[in-house]
């Protein structure tokens, strides 16, 4: 049958023909595709595209495929497992993104394609879209709930600390509790606190004091750093393993302006890893100040006690009632003072009176004295024969004898004569 | 591990404190709460005094065994730069 026409070649031999020619016919697919590739990637290795997320695909190998459209055309598009896994926010259908990469042609399809090596949300970051995203998740399911905080232990026994031992917040928080309250214990669990794996060691470390028994609060915290650096403490095994947690844990990142999904989560948050030593141990020295006062107050309460029960029996044994019977006895004794005084006073003058009475008559009998008589120039005359004082010249005779008795001597005489 | 809890004895030292700053108690009343007073604050200059200070850090090696040693603060060139955290 082929001798029948002789001019036909296989494709192999006409190709040999064109080649030797050095005229190019045609293209096979593959050529052509692999052509348009080479060119392709030639054109658009590098670029940005802006575009909306539809159709979006994540199977089981890890690879993440997804159209980018606009109003007018789409663009089928790759993330590859090993970008795909780092990418910090979720990605979803309508999500409007800026793809990095390169576009090539997946040539057993014939499909072009752009590899992205680098994804973000377009008007926000990608971190800040990440952290959007998981703290809506994880307020809806009521990880951030105030009732479930723990309250944090007055004084504890032992401190957690879970912190990069070489770090700026190991050294405030040391510092300031060494300020506070010097002796306490403290058990620091190194870990570090940025780059790959950061947050599982975090998370693995918390976890772990929950093991131990003595610990009763745990502070986890790092320095201050850009959103990057503080990124494992937004990353959800943290927030997990602090929700688990069943001892209190204080959370200490960055400043106070940096806030992050393990400070929404843990049971205080400190501003700073300074404060954070401020909220663990309260301040000893005010503490004994205020027990010294206590302590003073409750001896000065107990001596003022003991006074004024003393001062109330001096009272009560000094009070009218008390001292009544006194009192009438007393008044008594004055009344018979008085009586005995007045009783003086009287005789006294009792005594004068009679006294005087006494010289007054005294006085009278005196001068009614027979001889105070004689003084005044009168004579007792007495008969001589029996001496008998004659008043009344009556039975007298001539020639009697008579005794004169002057003031001073007496006489005798005879009568002469008697005269009526 | 039960330790008398430190705030509510406190609260407890101030109540005592208060009582017989205010009310009017009969003398043996006042020695009891006195006593008592007393007592409570000897347990709490004990509390505040007892612990000693401790700081270790847990070390882990590879093969996930844990022992601790005492932790010192390593003079370290940067104090605030957070990009050198390991």
């Amino acid at each position: 049958m082929f001798d029948s026409f002789p001019d036909i070649k296989t494709d192999q031999e006409e190709q040999e023909v064109f080649r030797r020619e050095r005229i190019e016919k045609f293209f096979t697919v593959s050529e052509i595709t692999r052509q348009i590739r080479t060119s392709l990637e030639y054109n658009f290795s590098n670029i940005s595209i802006l575009g909306e997320i539809s159709n979006l695909r994540k199977p089981g190998s890890g690879h993440v495929y997804l159209t980018l459209k606009d109003k007018g055309s789409q663009l089928q598009a790759v993330v590859f497992r090993n970008i795909a896994s780092r990418i910090k926010f979720e990605l979803k259908d309508g999500m409007e993104v800026i793809s990095s990469g390169s576009v090539t042609v997946y040539e057993p399809r014939g499909q072009y394609q752009l590899i992205i090596n680098k994804i973000e949300p377009k008007g926000i970051g990608a971190l800040q879209l990440a952290f959007q995203q998981l703290k809506e998740k994880l307020e809806k399911e009521g990880l951030f709930d105030q009732t479930h905080k723990k309250p944090i232990p007055f004084i504890p026994q032992k401190i957690g600390i879970v912190t990069s031992p070489t770090g700026a917040a190991i050294k405030d928080i040391l510092n300031i509790i060494d300020r506070r309250f010097a002796n306490v214990e403290i058990l620091l669990y190194p870990v570090r606190v940025q780059g790959e794996g950061a947050a599982q060691e975090i998370a693995e470390a918390i976890m772990e004091l929950n093991n131990l028994s003595d610990i009763d609060v745990i502070i986890a915290g790092r320095g201050g750093g850009s959103l990057e650096d503080l990124w494992a403490f937004n990353e959800e095994v943290v927030a997990r393993s602090i929700y688990n947690s069943r001892i209190p844990v204080i959370s200490a990142v960055g400043h106070e302006i940096d806030i992050t999904i393990a400070d929404l989560v843990a049971d205080k948050r400190a501003l700073t890893p300074s404060e954070a030593g401020e909220l663990v141990v309260p301040r000893k020295d005010l503490l004994l100040d205020m027990m010294e006062k206590l302590n003073t107050r409750l001896l000065q309460s107990l001596t003022g006690k003991l006074r004024l029960t003393r001062e109330k029996l001096l009272r009560i044994a000094n009070s009218y009632a008390m001292k009544q019977p006194f009192d009438r006895l007393r008044r008594w004794q004055q009344r018979l003072d008085e009586f005995a005084q007045r009783l003086n006073t009287n005789i006294a003058h009792a005594l004068n009176t009679e006294r005087e009475r006494l010289s007054g008559i005294a006085g009278k009998l005196e001068s009614l004295s027979p001889l105070n008589v004689l003084k005044r120039g009168y004579t007792i005359t007495t008969r001589l024969e029996d001496n008998k004082s004659l008043r009344e010249a009556k039975g007298l005779n001539k020639g009697d004898k008579i005794k004169t008795k002057l003031s001073k001597g007496s006489t005798i005489s005879a009568i002469l004569s008697i005269e009526s | 591990m039960k330790k008398p809890n430190f705030e509510t004895s406190l609260k407890e030292l101030e109540e005592i404190v208060e009582q017989l700053e205010t009310s009017d108690l009969a003398l043996d009343e006042t020695l009891a709460k006195y006593e008592k007073g007393i007592k409570i604050y000897k347990q709490c200059c004990q509390i505040l005094e007892k612990a000693e200070k401790k700081i270790n850090i847990l070390l882990k090696n590879s093969h996930g065994n844990t022992r601790t040693e005492e932790f010192n603060l390593k003079k370290s060139d940067d104090m605030e730069s957070s990009s050198n955290e390991d």
